[in-house]
């Protein structure tokens, strides 16, 4: 594409990631939901990289999973980036004339953030653009409030488009970027019940724009109604990776004739070819066979979570065990293991072997490896609040 | 194309077009008279450059207050940047659509917008922001009228801006009310029409009647969101609203029943000579002084002084690298192909080097000129880098006028 300019920032989206989240969102039964979620998502998880090269402290960056199942009403990811919060608008558009922010962005304080970039994002063609980026105190004062869609809108002509300009302004002393926004009220428990009640009308096709914003933005700002809205909305969808465990068993055995059950990948088929060095398991002795496959699990609410499994026999070994090990991974993008979640090793007669649980900021969590003769079954079990998953395994 | 020397001639003649080539200058006489006489009105310094910059920035301070006088002569003076950009674009995506005037006047006519966004408080010269901006102009023209040929009505319904369908509906003169609601159910079949089975939406199908019904309903759940009462409607009259919608956008997005060949500014030349005696009467130490103009390049100097100690003090391979894509006109590709590196990774060394020089600029400002940096006043300065490596690197390979920015 002989147009692409130096002035903007085009990168392609890894198909890998492109595979994952088309995936991921499939079970979201709306279709401009679901394409709405996948195009959010996608622009996040080939953005975060790119980010991180950006700067000299990648370990700063780091995105919020909280919106990922509401994306399908709210455009926008916030992340994290050294000292400023970059809230990631995605749009399909390809005319480029406006920066249009849900209002959500905007006034609701626990979620403004510093920096707005517009990221086009060609479904088509696969790859996304940058084509301007503003702050909140711009949108903020001189944006246009739309009442009806409820967002704040700046023509493009009024952003900055040359996105070096983003670097720079992070090396140099912070420039005031937050304009001043009205506290939200703080909703008593009868009220958010009574809310969200109301929003779980089947009736209720859009909540965004159900109730008066103040109070959809005060229980968005909540975090204990913001967890009880995203289960809510979760128990409609279908749970597609999970449920097959039960049914069919993997057989780990099998993994060193290269024969992989439908489901689990390599490292680098669902993190790219620069998989962070957290992902990997520490090896044992460099001559040992170690398999390491991993898939993604669905647990309603906001989480995904990533299972890894690592098989591995010695390189002389002194009987036929198979040594297994199991990590729980955070989701593609995300920094965290969601606070809570339970990993654990059960027993075919479901007695509880071995449980680990999730404290806030882990990046994994991982079972104390064991090691078991073939035709031993055993299940994994990862849980988190009401959502439960099971994999079965056969050694 | 032959480039003006003569400063009445750079703020009062157009380029006329033959056989789709530039031709000849064409003079507007009552520019040409305007221009004459604020030339006498003033003494300047026997130097070109002083000379230019100074009137560029007197009918650029005259546009702010009145725009419909000196619109005429920063769009004569930048007739060459403009030429430039729209053959700059011949090879683009979508370009066979369009001639090099066509290009031109779908570029020029953007200037009023190129002018608001301008801003000459840090130091960027006119004609490299117009040149950016013209070249932006033109790519993402071609590039939309590409899309819309290649879309069906629902593929091209989804690939708009909210904006850009309100312009498009209000260019046909459609009442607000109406437009709103078309807006409203542009929403809600965005809502219900999507791709299912890959993510391209090029191809996206005519919607059937269940997904039409769906459409509908959400529509009515929501009118009560319009400003006016709306009325119910049926999914056959939304089907119908989307598709006139389609229709103006396509029109809009690819204005071929619009004529191009817009008459220039010589059009409103009766009403531009009645202003004038009331303008050059007016003075002009309040529009510019010459002293203004002698310290803005002196400061320019020493910007590019800045920048060219900053950039001696990159890696040579990456000094290599500007030097071919600015002056040998390079692509990044051809570059990549050359270093035996990813074009990617061109892109992001050729980045990360303005990034560097641009901070190195934005520290010396805060420093000398005591300047509050923000966002907004280093993207201003990013047009001075932008000049400055198109001017400095560049010493062979690059049209006349984009080298004289």
């Amino acid at each position: 594409m002989t147009s692409r300019n130096l002035a903007s920032h085009w990168l392609d989206i890894p198909p890998t990631i492109h595979g994952q989240v088309w995936q991921w969102s499939q079970a979201i039964p709306i279709p401009g939901h679901r394409f709405n979620a996948y195009l959010n998502q996608v622009c996040l998880l080939t953005v975060l990289p790119w980010l991180q090269e950006q700067v000299q402290h990648p370990e700063r960056i780091g995105s919020r999973s909280v919106q990922s199942q509401l994306h399908r009403w709210i455009d926008g990811s916030a992340v994290d980036w050294g000292e400023s919060r970059i809230i990631l608008i995605p749009t399909e558009a390809m005319d480029q004339s406006e920066l249009r922010v849900p209002q959500e962005w905007i006034d609701i304080p626990e979620w403004t953030g510093d920096y707005y970039l517009l990221i086009e994002v060609d479904t088509d063609e696969q790859w996304l653009s940058f084509r301007g980026f503003t702050t909140h105190l711009q949108l903020k004062t001189c944006g246009d409030f739309d009442a009806i869609d409820r967002t704040y809108s700046l023509p493009q002509s009024d952003l900055i488009q040359e996105m070096n300009v983003l670097w720079v302004m992070q090396q140099l002393a912070q420039e005031p970027t937050q304009g001043v926004i009205s506290p939200l009220p703080v909703l008593a428990e009868t009220e958010t019940q009574h809310l969200l009640t109301r929003l779980q009308n089947p009736n209720v096709n859009n909540p965004r724009l159900e109730l008066p914003f103040f109070q959809w933005g005060a229980l968005l700002g909540q975090e204990r109604s913001l967890q009880a809205l995203q289960e809510r909305y979760e128990l409609s969808v279908r749970h597609i990776a999970g449920e097959t465990g039960k049914m069919f068993p993997t057989h780990l055995s099998q993994w060193f004739q290269n024969t992989f059950e439908a489901g689990w990948q390599t490292l680098e088929e669902i993190f790219g070819s620069t998989p962070s060095v957290a992902h990997s398991f520490r090896r044992g002795h460099p001559a040992d066979t170690v398999i390491q496959r991993l898939k993604p699990l669905h647990l309603g609410t906001a989480s995904t979570v990533i299972l890894s499994v690592l098989a591995g026999v010695e390189s002389h070994p002194t009987d036929e065990k198979i040594e297994v090990r199991a990590q729980v991974l955070p989701w593609l993008g995300e920094s965290f293991v969601p606070s809570g979640l339970e990993l654990s090793l059960l027993s075919t007669t479901g007695e509880i072997l071995q449980a680990v649980y999730a404290r806030a900021e882990d990046n994994y969590i991982q079972l104390k490896r064991f090691r078991c003769p073939p035709g031993t079954q055993f299940q994994v079990k990862v849980a988190i609040a009401d959502h439960a998953v099971t994999e079965d395994f056969v050694v | 194309m032959i480039s003006r020397k003569i400063l009445v001639e750079m703020f009062s003649t157009f380029i006329q077009f033959a056989d789709d080539r530039f031709s000849q200058w064409h003079t507007d006489i009552r520019l040409k008279r305007r221009m004459q006489d604020a030339l006498t009105a003033v003494t300047l310094p026997d130097n070109e450059s002083v000379n230019e910059l100074f009137w560029v920035l007197y009918w650029y301070q005259c546009w702010r207050s009145q725009p419909h006088i000196a619109l005429g002569h920063l769009s004569a003076y930048l007739q060459e940047t403009c030429y430039w950009a729209a053959h700059r674009t011949l090879s683009h995506l979508g370009s066979g659509h369009y001639s090099l005037s066509d290009r031109f006047q779908i570029a020029i006519a953007e200037l009023p917008q190129i002018l608001k966004s301008y801003k000459l408080d840090h130091g960027a010269n006119l004609k490299p922001f117009a040149s950016i901006s013209f070249s932006n102009k033109i790519r993402d023209t071609l590039r939309q009228s590409h899309e819309a040929d290649s879309r069906t009505n629902w593929g091209l319904l989804r690939k708009l801006s909210k904006k850009r369908l309100v312009e498009a509906l209000q260019a046909v003169g459609l009442p607000d009310t109406t437009i709103a609601a078309y807006c409203l159910a542009w929403t809600c079949f965005k809502t219900y029409c999507a791709p299912r089975d890959s993510p391209a939406t090029r191809q996206l199908a005519h919607p059937d009647p269940l997904t039409w019904e769906a459409i509908a309903q959400l529509y009515n759940q929501q009118r009560h969101l319009l400003p006016t009462d709306a009325t119910t409607a049926t999914s056959k009259t939304i089907e119908q609203w989307l598709l006139t919608c389609a229709t103006h956008v396509r029109h809009y997005l690819y204005p071929e029943t619009v004529s191009l060949n817009l008459p220039q500014f010589n059009s409103d030349s009766e009403v531009l000579a009645n202003l004038s005696d009331h303008l050059v009467s007016s003075p002009l130490d309040e529009l510019i002084t010459a002293e203004e103009v002698q310290e803005r390049l002196s400061q320019k100097r020493q910007m590019k002084a800045i920048l060219t100690a900053t950039l001696h003090k990159l890696p040579a391979e990456t000094q290599t690298m500007l030097r071919q894509y600015y002056r040998d006109n390079l692509t990044q590709q051809q570059i990549a192909t050359q270093q035996n590196l990813k074009q990617y990774t061109v892109s992001r060394r050729l980045n990360r080097a303005k990034a560097t020089l641009l901070l190195a600029l934005a520290e010396w400002s805060k420093e000398t000129l005591h300047i509050a940096l923000t966002s907004t006043v280093v993207d201003d300065m990013s047009v001075v880098l932008e000049e400055w490596l198109q001017g400095y690197l560049a010493t062979s390979g690059l049209p006349q006028v984009v080298r004289d920015a």
